[in-house]
Order: structure tokens, then C-alpha cells, then sequence
């Protein structure tokens, strides 16, 4: 029995020392995605609490397929994506409208941010923009599958992920170029 | 999985990225992990909210039946036997025994039976206050006389011989349809032949509510449509639907005082009337019996306007197509005998339904329907038979009946929305229930009507 497994069982016996030692391990980790799926750290925090309560109501179906870290990121991403979806202030801004056009660019930049700079970067995005980059660049869902979980088209998924896509490489430029500019300042 | 030089950089950053959450989160977490599930309370709220739907559709049906007086509390009465083995009818519980003179049985007054052959039914006077009791071998229905002065003339029978059925109706029934007198109360004894228990008591018997019959509640049929899912806008939904209906052996009196028979057509609520032969429906003696089986089947497309997840509006066009057959047994009084009819009744009914039903989702394992049902009755073709049979002959009389109709009939239409799904079908199970109002399919010109309908929708929502 390997130790996950020993700590589900343990979790499932209802071993509050267990649960405890679960969430420990993954905390840090859905935190971030967590964060990067919305505009405040308060936000970021009900959706984590949200999200571990279902790992906890749902561990019973974990079948140790595959790795309890990916089981318990998809559950946070699914209670992110309700948590916008029932939060007002996100609903607005949930609009896939065309107001964010941009030209395509075919430059990728290189990224000379660290982790926290680039989900900051991430958190600027319109929510709708936000939560596709996020499910398709980070999280690695095709466009298929965002259409389905968000209930839009997935030529809908795929366009406006491409414009998110533009204007984040456009502020990580910018971000760099800033960031260059004052090093030159500085020297 | 993104394979871009832009993705790979982000999902290579991303990968180590953690943040450290508040250090209440778990506190708050290991609570509501140990609380009972939200879930449970919502499954709560179904079950109170269809027992609240019960409820209210139960005491609106009880008030409609009771407003009329309130001496029905007086007809709850029980049948008894006395020392002398023979059935007793007991007294209204608005009056004590101490109030009643010689209500009891043997202090028969007018029973003059004698000589009547068995199997024959003769009527028995009574005089005020008082009771009647048959002999044996004489009678086979006794009717006690009202009197105004002292309504409470209860009426027995002692076991009519063999072969000979004893009925007794109570002063009650027959008084004048204009008496209102709450003390009156009727109730029936059923005496079989040859067996001394009373067997027999009809319920409902009520004060000022002279007719044996109540409307009849009739099940409508399922429907089912199909809606395309997470659409918003316009659709069409195709819908259709067929069922049976089944109702027998009515034996309460009527609200309306000045119909005959009555009972509902399926699943319009409509109502078939039938006055006696002697003209007089009010005098339809209680315990008569209908039954009625019917077949409908409906088909037609709803227009739906869904406005969001939770609001949609739903109307259209649907034709509805119903046969049924009816069998009456009842009986009148004619002179000192009565007669026995029996009727044999078959109705086909062409109609138009068109729904304006508004729909809102209130949870995601609770939504309800309201609305209206505007049924148009296009046409109604009957074809009937009647038996009469007295003490001296049997006569069949045979009619048709051809009706171009245009009656409009609202009806009140609730349901509350449950989503099931089997595999990769998803539907939304419907029961409704439905209160029609208005005229009604009018055959000898009875009032307007009123009905409880009830059914079943299944809407194909997901595949």
C-alpha cells in the first residue's frame, strides 16, 4: 500500500490527523490555481475551502487510477469554474464579448517573469479570458472540452482564447520591456 | 495539450507555482466537512414542497366541497345494530338522542308494504320524527318522508325476505331542494337479503346535496416532449402523449343542485350530464353508480422562449382526440315504485389545446410550472343507450347525439420540474396537477364545472 493510498484510507476512517495531513500536502498547490482563476486572494480562498470540502465528500469515489494530485486539481478547477459562475461580480465580466479585440501576433515572447508575476499578468485578464487561458494554457483542456464546461461554443472557446492569448504576450512585452528599462535606470 | 513555446514557458512556470492559503482555511474546511451535507436539506425541501402542494390542493378541494353548509360534519354516522338485530341509523352528532322522539326503530308508522311481490321495491311514508321498518318478505326499498317540523325521520329496514335487497335513503334526500336545514343529515343502509348485518354506509351524504353524483377526477395523460438542451431562444418542441382513464361506482351527492349525473370526460374536464327520465334530477335516488373507461391521445409542437437558465415560457398548439364509454345504474322514484335505469354511453371528442406556461428553475433538483391551459372543444359525437325498467316493463331507448361545440375551458395548470438522467438521457419528470374552471362539455345544459386533473409530463432534455 503505497502512502497515498495509506492517507486516503486513513482520511476515509474519518482521521482528522489525516485529513489534516492531505490537505497540507496539496494546499500550496491548488492555492495557486486557485489564484489564478480569480481576482482576490479572498476569492481565491473560498474556492479552495469550497474545493477541499468536495475532495473530502467525493475521496470515497478516488479510484487510485491515476495521481490524487491531478484528481484533486480537477475537482479545484471545477469549483472555481462554479464559484464564477454563482458569483456576481465575476458575471459581468464572465461575458464573452467581443470588447477585447486585439490583433493576433505571431511572436511568442520569452518570459522572463516569475510564477507569482505571470498568474498576477493572468489575473488582469477579463474573467472570460481568464478562464480560458487558464483551461487551455495551463491546464491543458482542448477547446472541446472548455465548450462543454462553460457551456459556450467551441469555436467561441477557441477565438477567445486566442485574443487572451495576444494581449497577455502583448503585457508580458510590455512587462519585460518596463522591467529592462528600469534595470537601465537603475545601472 | 498546447505544444506553443508561449504555453510550454507558462505550464513550465506554473508547474512549481504554490501560494501558501490563510490559516483559518483548514479550521473553516474540517468544519463543514463534519456538518451534515447541504444536499440532504435540499432533498428536504423537495419532499416539504410537494407535501406543501398536497396540502393546499387538499384543503381547497375540502373547502370547495364543504362551503355549501356545514352540517357535513353531522353526516360522518356510523351504522350500528340494535338488541333486536335489525340496523340502526344513529343520530347526528349536532343533536343528542335526548332531542329526538321515537326516532328509534319499531315505532313504525306507515310501512304499508304488504302484498307487494318480492323483488319489487315500494316506497314506505314515515311520519315526522319517526322511523320506519319493513317486513320481511315486503320490501325491497323503503323511503322515508322529510318533515320539515322534525327532519330527523330515520328510516330501517329489516331483511326484505331472500332474494330481496333492502335500501334505505334517509328523509334528507328527498327533502326540497330549496331547505336549507343543517340538521338533516342522510346516510344509507344496504340490508342483503337474508343477511342481518347492515352492510353498507354510502359516504358523503350531505345536507342541501341532493344529487348522488361529484364530479369525477380523472388522471390525464403523460406527455412527452423533447427540448434541445442549453438553449437559449427559440424552439420548437415536438410533444406527444396517450393514456387511459378509469373511473367507477360514484355514490356522493353533488354540490350542484340542479344537475342529474355528472361526470368528467377525459381530459378535458368536461362533464356529461344526464337528467331522469321523470325529469326531476334531483330525485336520483343515492347510491347510484357510475363507470366510465376512456382512451385519449395528444399531439402537437410548443413554441419555447427560454430566457435563461432558469426562466422559459412555453406555449403552442396541440389536438387532442378522446373516446370514452360510460355505464350509469341509478334509480328515480316514479309514483309509489321506483325505476331502475341503466345507461350505456359512447363519446368521441375532437379538441384544441393551447398551454401559456411559464417555467421557472428553482434549484438544480426543483423546478416548477404555472400556467394556462385554454381547451377549445371542437366537436363531440355521443351515441346512447337507455334501459328503463319498472315493475311492469322494460323499455331501451336509443339516441345520438351530434354537437359542433366551440367551449373554451381555462384550466390552472401547476408542476413542480424534477431532472433525471439514465445513462446518457437526460429528462425532467413532471407531475402536474391541473384545476379546470369555466363551462364545460355541456350535454343538458349542466352549470359550469370545476375539476382537479392530474398527470405526468416527460421532457427529453439531454441525449
Amino acid at each position: 500500500m503505497t502512502d497515498n493510498s495509506r492517507l486516503i484510507a486513513a482520511c476515509l476512517a474519518g482521521d482528522v490527523a489525516a485529513q489534516e495531513q492531505l490537505y497540507k500536502t496539496f494546499a500550496g498547490q491548488m492555492m495557486a490555481i486557485c489564484y489564478r482563476y480569480t481576482k482576490s486572494v479572498t476569492d481565491a480562498q473560498d474556492v479552495l475551502q469550497e474545493g477541499f470540502i468536495n475532495v473530502f465528500r467525493c475521496l470515497h469515489q478516488y479510484k487510485g487510477g491515476g495521481e490524487l494530485g491531478a484528481w484533486i486539481r480537477r475537482i479545484m478547477v471545477n469549483a472555481a469554474l462554479n464559484y464564477l459562475k454563482q458569483t456576481k461580480r465575476y458575471q459581468g465580466d464572465m461575458v464573452l464579448t467581443d470588447d477585447y479585440m486585439h490583433p493576433v501576433s505571431g511572436d511568442d515572447p520569452v518570459i522572463n517573469l516569475s510564477a507569482k508575476e505571470l498568474a498576477d499578468l493572468i489575473r488582469q485578464l477579463p474573467s472570460g479570458y481568464q478562464t480560458i487561458f487558464n483551461l487551455h494554457a495551463v491546464e491543458g483542456y482542448s477547446h472541446v472540452e472548455i465548450a462543454g464546461m462553460m457551456g459556450i461554443s467551441e469555436s467561441t472557446s477557441r477565438s477567445q482564447y486566442m485574443r487572451a492569448r495576444t494581449l497577455l504576450a502583448t503585457w508580458i512585452t510590455k512587462y519585460d520591456a518596463d522591467a529592462t528599462k528600469k534595470m537601465n535606470y537603475a545601472g | 495539450m498546447p505544444d506553443n513555446q508561449l504555453e510550454k514557458q507558462i505550464q513550465d512556470l506554473m508547474s512549481g507555482f504554490e501560494l501558501q492559503p490563510g490559516a483559518g482555511a483548514w479550521t473553516n474546511i474540517q468544519q463543514a466537512i463534519t456538518q451534515p451535507r447541504r444536499k440532504r436539506r435540499v432533498f428536504a425541501w423537495w419532499w416539504l414542497s410537494g407535501l406543501l402542494l398536497l396540502g393546499t390542493g387538499w384543503a381547497w378541494f375540502y373547502y370547495e366541497q364543504h362551503k355549501a353548509g356545514p352540517a357535513a360534519a353531522a353526516t360522518q354516522t356510523t351504522a350500528t345494530q340494535n338488541n333486536t338485530g335489525l340496523p340502526q341509523v344513529p343520530e347526528p352528532a349536532s343533536k343528542s338522542a335526548a332531542d329526538e322522539p321515537n326516532a328509534n326503530i319499531g315505532t313504525t308508522q306507515d310501512a304499508t308494504t304488504a302484498g307487494v311481490p318480492a323483488n319489487k321495491e315500494v316506497l314506505a311514508e314515515t311520519a315526522p320524527g319517526n322511523g320506519v321498518q319493513a317486513t320481511a318478505g315486503d320490501a325491497a326499498v323503503m323511503r322515508g318522508q322529510h318533515n320539515n317540523n322534525n327532519p330527523h325521520a330515520a328510516v330501517v329496514a329489516n331483511a326484505a325476505g331472500i332474494g330481496n335487497n333492502v335500501v334505505l335513503t334517509p328523509a334528507a334526500a328527498y327533502i326540497d331542494s330549496t331547505v336549507q336545514d343543517p340538521a338533516m343529515y342522510g346516510s344509507v343502509l344496504r340490508n342483503m337479503a337474508g343477511l342481518l348485518h347492515p352492510e353498507t354506509l354510502l359516504p358523503g351524504l350531505e345536507a342541501n346535496q341532493l344529487n348522488p353524483f361529484q364530479p369525477l377526477q380523472v388522471p390525464g395523460e403523460p406527455h412527452i416532449q423533447v427540448k434541445q438542451p442549453h438553449k437559449h431562444g427559440w424552439q420548437l418542441m415536438p410533444t406527444a402523449g396517450a393514456g387511459v382513464s378509469a373511473v367507477a361506482l360514484v355514490t356522493r351527492t353533488a354540490n350542484n343542485q340542479n344537475s342529474g349525473l355528472s361526470f368528467s370526460v377525459p381530459p378535458y374536464s368536461d362533464y356529461l350530464n344526464l337528467t331522469p327520465s321523470n325529469g326531476n334530477s334531483s330525485a336520483v335516488i343515492p347510491g347510484a353508480t357510475a363507470n366510465t373507461s376512456g382512451f385519449s391521445w395528444q399531439a402537437g409542437v410548443l413554441l419555447d422562449r427560454t430566457f435563461s437558465d432558469k426562466w422559459s415560457v412555453e406555449s403552442g398548439l396541440l389536438y387532442q382526440y378522446s373516446s370514452f364509454n360510460a355505464v350509469f345504474n341509478y334509480r328515480v322514484p316514479s309514483g309509489q315504485l321506483y325505476q331502475s335505469l341503466q345507461q350505456h354511453s359512447k363519446y368521441h371528442i375532437h379538441a384544441i389545446d393551447v398551454p401559456l406556461l411559464l417555467h421557472w428553475k428553482a434549484l438544480s433538483v426543483l423546478g416548477f410550472s404555472g400556467g394556462l391551459m385554454n381547451g377549445f372543444v371542437i366537436t363531440a359525437n355521443g351515441r346512447s343507450t337507455s334501459t328503463v325498467a319498472t315493475t311492469t316493463a322494460f323499455t331501451t331507448k336509443t339516441a345520438s347525439i351530434k354537437s359542433l361545440m366551440h367551449t373554451y375551458q381555462p384550466a390552472f395548470y401547476f408542476s413542480p420540474d424534477v431532472p433525471l438522467r439514465t445513462g446518457h438521457l437526460q429528462w425532467r419528470i413532471a407531475p402536474y396537477l391541473q384545476y379546470g374552471i369555466g363551462s364545460a362539455f355541456k350535454i343538458t345544459g349542466n352549470q359550469g364545472q370545476r375539476l382537479w386533473q392530474t398527470g405526468v409530463n416527460v421532457v427529453l432534455t439531454g441525449w
